[in-house]
């Protein structure tokens, strides 16, 4: 079968092709810190929601969360080895859910980023990536201002035309900004994944991801799952990570749908 | 726009520029800033301090008092405030680091309950203070507690008291950070447990005052209101009265019950790393009005946030003379600009003020014995006011008299309207809150008058609302009615009620009367003085009192002395373990639990001791209970642990019963150890423990006036008997203050040796308790007994016993002529083997003749009555047929009534069901069965006007007979 949609494959990644590549993207952090980002620059905006459900209730404790976000993003390819990005939550819906719960409606964060490509051989594609996630969701913080930062780097292999293995490692840092707690946090955060393609207008990507030492010295391990396709210049994709092993309180489930269009 | 402008603003402060406090969450040397840093109050003289009690010597204390030697005075020259310490937590505080007393120095007038810090409403939402450190920085004087929410370490919490020469009052300022790694839902208030009894929550929100939104434990968010300031008064006596205010805000939310006011910040989302702050002022004043405490609001609000304020004053008059008599004679509430403000209650001599807003229009609404009988317009100003005489509407007076046996005694009379035209014209309450009362004398939960009841000793004037009113006066079930009918008031006019009562020869010889389960003041959800509580007890023509205060103890020591009263009562000091603060329970359940109320009696009072000589009493088992009450004094095998109200209504999300608390199933049998079922936990051995949790003596099978539960309390009683748990059967007044519930209605009666006095003996009449030579009663007695063909006898006991062929259970049944006895019951091993309804009925219900006493003799073969196999135990009821009620829940405790009196028990019942539950058990169910409303002058009308909403009924506890001569081990179910 998987010979059968090889040869069904086509182009390689890093070309001209509206369908989403690349490792699955869904973030469990804010501002999408630590989630997995394509090696290969492109030029594209897009358009999604994003939404994370948490449940710890049991044993005398009630304890939840709803996020719902509205995700503007995009990115330019400056040249072909060097990306620029943002990604700006619109709307972000949050429930903190106790027996007294809360919750806030308002602007969300704000991620800036630059990815470079440091090696871009036939079958290689390895890039520099680097985000900021900006304290922008100002009706969020109360008093403190959270300001978080990555480094890392993305590759990507292609193992054929229509298979590519992806892996990241960065590390992410974050720490808070005003009178509390400054609880500088840093961690690594790994992934593994592929995706496969066919006949350039669908796409399936597994994965796996993790943390460490951010939270805790395991934080999570999270398998992932994105489904991609292309309409004309519009590509579509939905993502779901689902952590299964890590501390508790976790997300049962982190997901994403996005549309995007691409200029190059 | 604030939060848009705290980010570069937090920019600047970052990594630790500036006065960071405790905000870092995680710094044991840090010292929290002073609240409210703009204040300045000066005086002359002024002085402030901060220690730790070494002992309670000086301080003003009140019957509200919990102070203890260890706790944190801060005190100046306007106010001292007791902070627990962290040994000996209360109430709702797991940690100590709340607020247990305050007080200003003009009085003992120290009526503060709680004022706790939460950050949420589960258990793992609580503070839980770690470290305590005072703080002496010159003239500020104070102290910080730090600590945690008690689920995490992360989630840190300091709190800091402050006190200064010259202010009314304590500046406080809490630390709340998220340190954890997830959002949380926060609400940052400080909790003022009020009890529900005693001071009434004020709020200056529009359309506010005294009524606030409804909300509950599920809907909390509904509750919240905005408002500049909060207050509470309106209470009883000479307390004091208590404001609070955001230092930094200019309006703050709070949401209000009448148990409960908190104040602070609604909730929000607090994400990782970020913190909430919240700077206030506590402030206190003497005295029953409102304004005794919004008055140092307003100067605080003129230092603030630059807004002035007036003073009003006035003077009230009737008819040419002061308007006095007390909060309900005339009670002066105030709007500006058509938001309430702030309520007065006049001075003796009718004058009154109070501090407004400048610049205001006013409006004074004045309000007399529940009822808006004036309103006044005054044109704002920025000058203080002077409103000049105000004239009120007159009411009239009522002079009562009346006498036991020809002398003048302490008596309780109950005033009721004598025609519909006054019942309606005088049916009002407080503000919309307690109960309503027709007419309203007196604030229905603080001294005497207290609703429509009156507590009368010679001659005894009570202002009341013109009409015609019927006047009975009770000196208990064994005395006959006190009678003054269609007595005419009028405005002006003074009426006179004289009555007259006869004790009966009802009692029978040999036995004590008591009432195991009383409260007073010193419980949280009492208002009564001292003074009127003990001249209650001699109302009640009662001969023991168990004084049951929750989660704590009291001796009634002065009044008694003062009242001579030790003659005639003999006071057992007890305690009521009452569960407020909520834990698993049962294990690993989601929803946390109390484990009910339990009775210990006697304990040794310590007025310096914590809890009085009662002991730290939440997140325990019974059996630890037990253990608890042991290490503190309480004799375990001599002394009494009582299971009161088994079931009952939840209260403020807390079980009243423990069989509610662990859903017994009567269907079941007892369990020997916890299986995984919470009904298994009833006779578990809590971990740790070396008592069970059933290692009770005593069970309440009657508690409150109204006797709503009986059916209930009986039915689990009479499962605990036949699953071979003999526990005694006792009937309690619960009363706590004279309006809820009548002390001594209904009451246990003892065989005993024992005599009040000096040589009563505690140790010998708790061995007839446990033993179970009882009965119980709010009007009928029985006098059951087991007679044997040698003319031996047998009273009502827990021991176990062989009956001889031919023996005889022998029954008289005898009640004062007020007191309707249509049947007699005989159970057997919880069924209802024989109903005997030819009972004789006086032919007035109103007289004092001893004549009709006895209703009904009888015997019955004992031989008839038992079963064919196993054990058995027989009690005797007698009274009026019980009201219909079933068991919707399918545990075997009947828990609704005939609500909608179509002679059937269903869904149609059940408050709030609109149509029929699919499942068989219904998950709701109540309320209880009550009877019928009386008609007007038929006998139970009678038996009505001293026992509120009760019905006749009586018990005995059980004759245990061993049949099998191998020990009584229950009965064959």
């Amino acid at each position: 079968m998987i010979v059968l949609l090889m040869a069904l494959a086509s182009a390689a990644p890093c070309d001209s092709d509206p369908i989403a590549t690349g490792p699955v993207s869904v973030a469990l952090r804010d501002g999408a810190l630590g989630s997995g980002r394509r090696a290969c620059p492109r030029s594209e905006v897009g358009l999604g929601g994003h939404a994370l459900l948490l449940d710890d209730t049991g044993n005398l404790n009630i304890y939840g969360q709803i996020q719902v976000q509205g995700v503007v993003d995009g990115s330019v390819a400056v040249s072909d080895r060097l990306e620029v990005f943002g990604r700006l939550e619109a709307f972000r819906s949050q429930q903190a859910i106790s027996l007294a719960g809360a919750s806030y409606t308002g602007l969300g964060h704000t991620t800036v980023g630059v990815s470079a490509l440091v090696v871009d051989e036939v079958d290689t594609h390895v890039a520099w990536l680097n985000r900021m996630v900006l304290p922008t969701a100002f009706g969020l913080y109360q008093n403190q201002h959270p300001l978080a930062l990555e480094s890392g780097l993305s590759a990507q292999l292609d193992v054929g035309e229509a298979l590519q293995l992806y892996g990241q490692l960065s590390v992410i840092g974050s720490m808070g900004i005003g009178r509390g707690p400054t609880q500088m946090r840093l961690g690594i955060a790994p992934s593994l994944g592929a995706e496969l393609t066919v006949k350039r207008s669908f796409g399936v990507g597994l994965g796996v991801a993790s943390g460490l030492l951010y939270d805790h010295p395991f934080d999570h391990l999270s398998p992932q799952l994105s489904v991609r396709t292309a309409i004309g210049k519009v590509g579509i994709q939905l993502d779901a990570m689902l952590p299964l092993l890590g501390p508790t309180p976790r997300p049962l489930v982190v997901g994403q749908l996005r549309a995007t269009y691409r200029f190059d | 726009m604030r939060r848009v402008w705290g980010l570069p603003a937090g920019l600047l402060l970052w990594s630790g520029c500036g006065d960071t406090g405790c905000l870092s969450g995680n710094d044991p040397t840090c010292t929290v800033p002073a609240a409210c840093d703009s204040l300045a109050f000066t005086c002359d003289d002024g002085t402030a301090t901060v220690r730790v009690l070494d002992s309670l010597d000086g301080l003003p204390l009140s019957v509200q008092t919990l102070a203890s030697p260890g706790d944190i005075l801060l005190s100046n020259d306007q106010v001292w405030v007791v902070i627990d310490a962290l040994d000996h937590p209360h109430l709702f505080s797991e940690s100590g680091g709340s607020i247990i007393d305050m007080g200003t120095w003009d009085g003992a007038d120290d009526t503060m309950q709680q004022v706790f810090q939460a950050a949420g409403l589960l258990p793992a939402e609580a503070a839980l203070y770690t470290d305590v450190r005072l703080i002496d920085d010159g003239d500020v004087q104070g102290v910080q507690f730090l600590g945690t929410l008690a689920g995490s370490d992360d989630l840190a919490i300091a709190t800091r008291y402050d006190i200064r020469a010259c202010e009314p009052g304590v500046r406080v300022r809490t630390e709340l950070v998220n340190r954890g790694t997830v959002p949380r839902a926060w609400m940052l208030l400080d909790a003022f447990w009020w009890g529900g009894r005693g001071l009434l929550s004020y709020s200056p929100h529009e359309d506010g005052g005294f009524s606030w939104p409804d909300w509950d434990l599920l809907t909390i968010g509904d509750g919240f209101v905005s408002a500049p300031y909060v207050a509470s008064g309106l209470h009883d006596g000479t307390g004091a009265s208590y404001a609070t205010m955001a230092c930094d805000r200019e309006e703050f939310d709070s949401l209000h019950s009448e148990s409960v006011t908190a104040a602070g910040q609604a909730p929000v989302v607090i994400q990782p790393r970020d913190y909430l702050t919240y700077d206030r002022f506590v402030a206190a004043g003497t005295g029953p009005s409102v304004s005794a405490a919004t008055d140092p609001i307003y100067e605080l609000r003129r230092q603030l946030f630059d807004e002035p304020f007036v003073t009003v004053s006035g003077a009230l008059r009737t008819g040419g003379a002061p308007a006095t008599g007390g909060a309900l004679r005339a009670s002066v509430e105030i709007r500006a600009d058509g938001r309430p403000v702030t309520q007065v209650v006049p001075a003796a001599d009718g004058t009154f003020s109070a501090r407004v807003p400048a610049e205001s229009a006013l409006e004074l609404t004045v309000s007399s014995f529940g009822q808006q009988v004036v309103s006044f317009d005054i044109s704002g100003s920025s000058s203080d006011i002077d409103a000049g005489p105000l004239d009120i509407p007159q009411v009239g007076a009522l002079d009562i008299t009346a006498t036991l046996d020809g002398e003048q005694d302490v008596l309780l009379a109950f005033v009721l309207p004598a025609d519909d035209a006054t019942e309606s014209a005088v049916r009002a309450d407080v503000y919309g809150h307690w109960e309503t009362c027709a007419p309203l004398l007196g604030l229905p939960h603080g001294s005497s008058p207290a609703c429509n009841r009156v507590l009368v000793e010679g001659p005894t004037m009570v202002p009341i609302l013109p009409g015609r009113y019927d006047i009975f006066a009770t000196a208990g079930p064994f005395s006959s009615l006190g009678v003054a009918r269609d007595v005419e008031v009028t405005a002006g006019g003074i009426s006179t009620a004289e009555l007259q009562l006869v004790r009966f020869d009802l009692q029978p010889e040999g036995t004590l009367s008591g009432d195991f389960h009383v409260h007073g003041g010193a419980s949280w959800d009492a208002g009564i003085e001292d003074f009127d509580r003990v001249r209650a007890f001699l109302a009640a023509d009662i001969d023991v009192i168990v004084s049951t205060e929750h989660n704590s103890a009291w001796n009634y020591a002065d009044a008694i002395d003062q009242l001579g009263a030790d003659s005639r009562i003999q006071l057992v000091t007890g305690t009521e373990n009452t569960g407020v603060m909520l834990f698993d329970v049962v294990p690993e359940t989601l929803v946390p639990k109390v484990t009910g109320h339990w009775n210990f009696w006697p304990i040794v009072f310590d007025g310096q001791a914590p809890y009085r000589g009662s002991w730290w009493d939440q997140k325990a088992l019974p059996g630890e209970l037990f253990n608890r009450a042991s290490a503190a004094g309480w004799p375990a095998s001599t002394g009494i642990a009582q299971l009161n109200h088994p079931t009952n209504a939840l209260s403020v999300g807390r079980d009243f019963g423990w069989a509610d608390t662990i859903e017994l199933d009567l269907n079941r049998d007892v369990a020997d150890s916890y299986d995984g079922t919470p009904h298994s936990l009833f006779s578990d051995t809590p971990d740790g423990s070396s008592m069970r949790n059933s290692d009770f003596h005593t069970t309440e099978v009657m508690n409150g006036t109204s006797n709503g539960y009986f059916a209930g309390y009986r039915a689990i009683w009479w499962w605990m008997l036949d699953q071979g748990l003999l526990r005694g059967g006792t009937a309690n007044s619960d009363s706590h203050t004279l309006t809820e519930n009548v002390l001594g209605t209904p009451r246990t009666l003892v065989w005993t040796d024992q005599q009040v006095g000096a040589s009563f003996d505690i140790d010998r009449f708790n061995e007839s308790v446990r033993d179970g030579r009882m009965m119980g009663t709010n009007g009928p007695v029985i006098e059951a007994s087991i007679v044997s063909g040698d003319d031996s006898v047998r009273l009502p006991s827990l021991t176990a016993f062989t009956p001889e062929e031919g023996d005889v259970l022998h029954i008289e049944v005898r009640a004062a002529p007020w007191v309707v006895v249509s049947e007699v019951r005989v159970i057997v091993n919880g069924q209802v083997m024989d109903t005997f309804t030819d009972v004789t009925v006086p032919s007035d219900p109103a007289s004092s003749s001893p004549a009709d006493l006895l209703r009904i003799e009888l015997d019955v073969p004992v031989g008839s009555l038992l079963p064919v196999v196993g054990d058995a135990w027989i009690s005797v009821e007698a009274g009026v047929a019980l009201p219909l009620s079933g068991d919707l829940d399918c545990d075997g405790i009947p828990d609704t009534g005939d609500t909608n009196a179509d002679g059937t028990v269903d869904w149609r019942d059940v408050e709030g069901l609109e149509e029929e539950p699919e499942e068989a058990c219904f998950d709701d169910t109540g309320p209880v069965a009550s009877v019928a409303e009386p008609d007007r002058d038929t006998p139970l009308w009678f038996f009505q006007t001293t026992v509120p909403d009760g019905y006749p009924a009586a018990f005995t506890n059980p004759f245990v007979l061993d049949l099998d001569g191998g020990g009584f081990e229950g009965v064959v179910r």
